[in-house]
């Protein structure tokens, strides 16, 4: 009976290496694969047996290392990964499939991915009609999945700059997901208030003569609204919008109280 | 009082148009249908003219997409129709509710859409402002009239050379920019007009496309029936419907009427996307597809093209009239056809079919009293499959075994008949969701069956009694064990179960048998007379093996049966303990006699 040869985790490492060097990246793969599986046995090992600090962080370093290696064959053992063009092409595919199979919610999805991708591309003219495709599909779909009106509407609304239609569509899927009852849900009600009240503030900060409606009548309930359900984040980012906003119109006082109502922490320190 | 002077009302009109077209439709996107139904009227009414027909194309130029005719800020619709004179603008474009086509309306309500003289007012909706400029086919001036929605106008003549047509531009306010859009106005103008008998294109960025099209059945319904029955999805206005299970076509020329009715995957069944469509004159009718159908065909929705159908003013409802009663009916009628021929010529696809929507179906056929849920039971009931003494049956084979159905109405009373009663009478499990109620709507769609209750306690009267040859054992065995339960008021019976397995049944109320009146509520268990272990136990002569032995069986029972309590554990463990100790005699313990 022949005896398995017994090779340390060091000498697969070097083979490991070698076949890296011969650019056999699945052979290399396999060494570093081994190497951290004795690795780790020993580290099994070594914690059973109370070993000391040095020895661990030692072979951890060693865990870490071949690991990395190990990630780094792994990675270039990937496909290439697709181009933004082959991505539009197959996002567009998919929204023509959606479209003739009646699956008008996934097709909807897709047509705000495929917008993403062609802003991504700098193709903005094409982004903008892919986000408008996946606001009028997310319109039929209406109630059965009013997370897609959110998404698709809220897509549509950052793309645009501020606008009345941007405010004019963040009103629309505010009212459908707040006011219907078929659709309300406290997180997502909140979630369409906070980007109508971003789209109000962004359009107030290009039409001074509507801040304090966007300030009192918009920005304040909203903040409230998520504030109730504990979306801090959210209504302090919301406060640091307003706070820019005020100061671009000059109205610094109430900028700054704005930005400390944004900081509760920083402000009680500082005072 | 004298000198009465008629006085009219004062109305604002800039009140009355935004009362119209903002209360009146439910969406922006209806103003693309009200134009587009202009256009198609106007074309029609040029064809009365006599003279060459007129051009049948309607072109429309959204926002955002400039065209030689149109810059890109601006949304514009043009058709070769009848057009309008300076006397004629008056009349029909400045007087809220009047319409060209009201005069003929009652001799040809199929030749025009468009019937209330409001529909310009939706354009309102999306701009302030309509520019209408046109030419006559009489041979007037061509003008041009320009509404605003403060109510007030202006008109004047052009000098401009333009075609006989219309042309309607709006410059849409900016927060309704993309209701002009291309991508917004090109579905709209799919769902409401692609069946129009006119060639209709939208420009867009990469040139104009054309938007018409025939009905996919109209020409060859076999060949479209044949593409749904593979799979293919039917498409209207641009989206898809999913897969469906069938296609019926269904014609009425009185009615005015040429329609297929789908019957809807299960799976698939999407209120989104396969929903009831209604076209008037070829041009949608929208929203209004809740009245189409009967509430009872769930699994059917309809595609109609109707010629005597009347919509509301809005165009987003139809007229309750007869027609509307008939069209119900016909469209009810053709689902339920579909599904006896099913039924008759292809048994396994209507198992499937059944199988896929068996609570739907029972839901729909017991609910509701009129004629078509009747139907629609005397189709599907008989063919439900429902669980029994005898494993899973359709109902028409139950009563083929036995025209008195019988019927558990618990699942618990049911268990317990099937477990003493396999091979016995057979009795349905009527304990889940709308069981009772289709099996008690069975008398009334077969003919010749009766439906009655079974209970645990008539099942065990409807058992037989051991042989007169072993009276005098079973009488002996029945006392005995009786007086083993005396203390749990328990009455021993003994029957022949029809099969040997179980060794007893314990039925907590009821009577059991005539020759006992008055036992209604008492307990009893009942004991297999065809089981070796009851038989067994007869032999056993000592009478505290055999009470530790019968309360034993009775724990059982009543555990199998589900209505065992605390005292069932006590009685088990001590019956247990007599057992043990007595088989075993250990250390010599003394049992208590």
């Amino acid at each position: 009976m022949s005896e398995q040869p017994t090779v340390s985790a060091e000498e697969l490492e070097q083979l490991g290496d070698e076949a890296l060097s011969a650019e056999q990246l699945e052979r290399a793969l396999q060494h570093y694969g081994e190497a951290r599986r004795l690795l780790c046995e020993a580290l099994d090992l070594v914690l059973g047996e109370d070993a000391d600090f040095e020895v661990i962080s030692m072979i951890t370093d060693d865990l870490s290392r071949v690991g990395e290696k190990a990630h780094d064959v792994w990675s270039r053992l990937q496909p290439p990964p697709k181009s933004h063009e082959e991505q539009a092409a197959e996002l567009r595919a998919m929204v023509d499939v959606s479209m003739e199979s009646g699956d008008l919610a996934h097709a909807s999805h897709m047509s705000f991915r495929l917008g993403e991708t062609l802003e991504d591309l700098g193709d903005l003219e094409n982004a903008e009609s892919a986000y408008r495709q996946a606001v009028v599909l997310a319109r039929e779909v209406d109630a059965s999945d009013p997370e897609l009106m959110l998404a698709a509407f809220a897509s549509l609304i950052h793309f645009l700059s501020p606008s009345e239609e941007s405010v004019a569509l963040a009103e629309e899927m505010a009212a459908n997901l707040i006011d219907r009852k078929e659709m309300y849900h406290p997180m997502r009600a909140a979630e369409a208030a906070y980007h109508c009240a971003i789209a109000e503030l962004e359009f107030a900060e290009v039409n001074p003569h509507r801040v304090d409606h966007a300030m009192d009548a918009i920005a304040r309930p909203t903040i409230k609204m998520l504030d109730d359900i504990c979306f801090h984040e959210r209504s302090q980012a919301l406060q640091r919008l307003a706070a820019e906003v005020l100061r671009g119109v000059g109205r610094d006082v109430e900028a700054d109280q704005w930005q400390a109502d944004a900081e509760p922490a920083a402000h009680s320190f500082a005072a | 009082m004298n000198g009465l002077q008629q006085q009219n009302f004062r109305v604002n009109l800039g009140g009355v148009i935004a009362l119209l077209s903002k209360n009146l439709y439910s969406s922006p996107g209806v103003y693309v249908r009200e134009l587009i139904q202009n256009a198609m009227d106007a074309i029609v009414a040029r064809d009365t003219l006599g003279g060459d027909p007129a051009p049948r194309t309607i072109s429309i130029s959204p926002y955002g997409v400039a065209s030689p005719d149109s810059p890109a800020n601006e949304f514009m619709i043009t058709d070769a129709g009848i057009g309008v004179s300076l006397e004629q603008v008056e009349q029909f474009l400045a007087t809220v509710g009047a319409s060209s086509k009201r005069d003929e309306l009652e001799q040809s309500r199929r030749t025009y859409i468009g019937q209330f003289g409001i529909g310009l007012l939706s354009c309102f909706l999306i701009a302030d402002e309509i520019t209408v400029v046109s030419l006559s086919a009489t041979g007037a001036e061509p003008i041009e009239w320009v509404g605003r929605s403060d109510g007030t106008y202006t008109v004047r003549t052009v000098a401009e050379d333009i075609p006989v047509g219309t042309t309607v531009r709006l410059q849409p306010r900016p927060d309704m920019i993309g209701w002009a859009r291309a991508e917004q106005v090109s579905p709209l103008v799919q769902k409401y007009a692609e069946f129009l008998p006119a060639e209709i294109s939208v420009m867009t960025s990469q040139g104009p496309k054309d938007v018409s099209r025939e009905y996919p059945w109209v020409n060859d319904f076999d060949a479209h029936r044949s593409g749904v029955l593979q799979g293919v999805s039917p498409v209207y206005g641009g989206m898809g419907v999913g897969r469906q299970f069938d296609a019926i076509e269904v014609a009425d020329a009185d009615l005015g009427l040429h329609a297929v009715v789908y019957i809807g995957a299960a799976s698939r069944r999407s209120k989104t996307a396969a929903r009831n469509r209604i076209y008037v004159n070829d041009m949608l009718v929208d929203d209004a597809e809740g009245a189409l159908m009967p509430p009872w065909a769930f699994f059917a929705w309809a595609v109609i093209k109707s010629t005597k159908l009347e919509p509301t003013a809005s165009r987003e409802a139809l007229m309750t009239n007869a027609t509307l009663a008939m069209t119900r009916r016909k469209l009810g009628q053709a689902a339920l056809k579909w599904l006896r021929s099913l039924a008759d010529t292809d048994p396994e696809r209507f198992a499937e079919f059944v199988a896929d929507n068996e609570l739907e179906l029972k839901s729909a056929a017991t609910q509701g009293v009129d004629a078509d849920n009747l139907e629609l039971a005397e189709v599907v009931l008989p063919m439900l499959t429902v669980q029994t003494t005898e494993g899973h049956m359709r109902l028409v084979d139950v009563a083929g075994h036995n025209p008195n159905i019988l019927f558990a109405a618990s699942v618990k009373e049911f268990r317990t008949i099937a477990s003493f009663n396999p091979g016995g009478r057979i009795v349905v499990n009527a304990g889940h969701t709308l069981e009772q109620e289709v099996l008690l709507m069975l008398p009334q769609v077969m003919s010749g069956i009766t439906v009655t209750r079974a209970y645990p306690a008539s099942e065990v009267a409807a058992l037989m009694v051991p042989s007169a040859d072993a009276v005098g054992e079973v009488l002996a065995l029945e006392q005995r064990a009786t007086q083993s339960l005396t203390a749990s008021g328990c009455r021993v019976v003994v029957r022949q179960f029809p099969s040997p397995d179980l060794p007893a049944v314990f039925i907590g109320r009821g009577q059991i048998d005539m020759a006992s009146p008055g036992y209604g509520d008492l307990a009893h268990l009942v004991v297999n007379w065809s089981n070796r272990a009851v038989r067994a136990l007869t032999r056993t002569t000592d009478d505290l093996v055999f009470s530790r032995l019968m309360q034993l069986l009775f724990v059982q029972a009543r555990m199998a049966g589900q209505c065992d309590g605390p005292e069932d554990r006590i009685l088990l463990s001590e019956a247990l303990d007599d057992i043990i100790l007595l088989a075993a005699g250990v250390d010599g313990t003394e049992v208590t006699r």
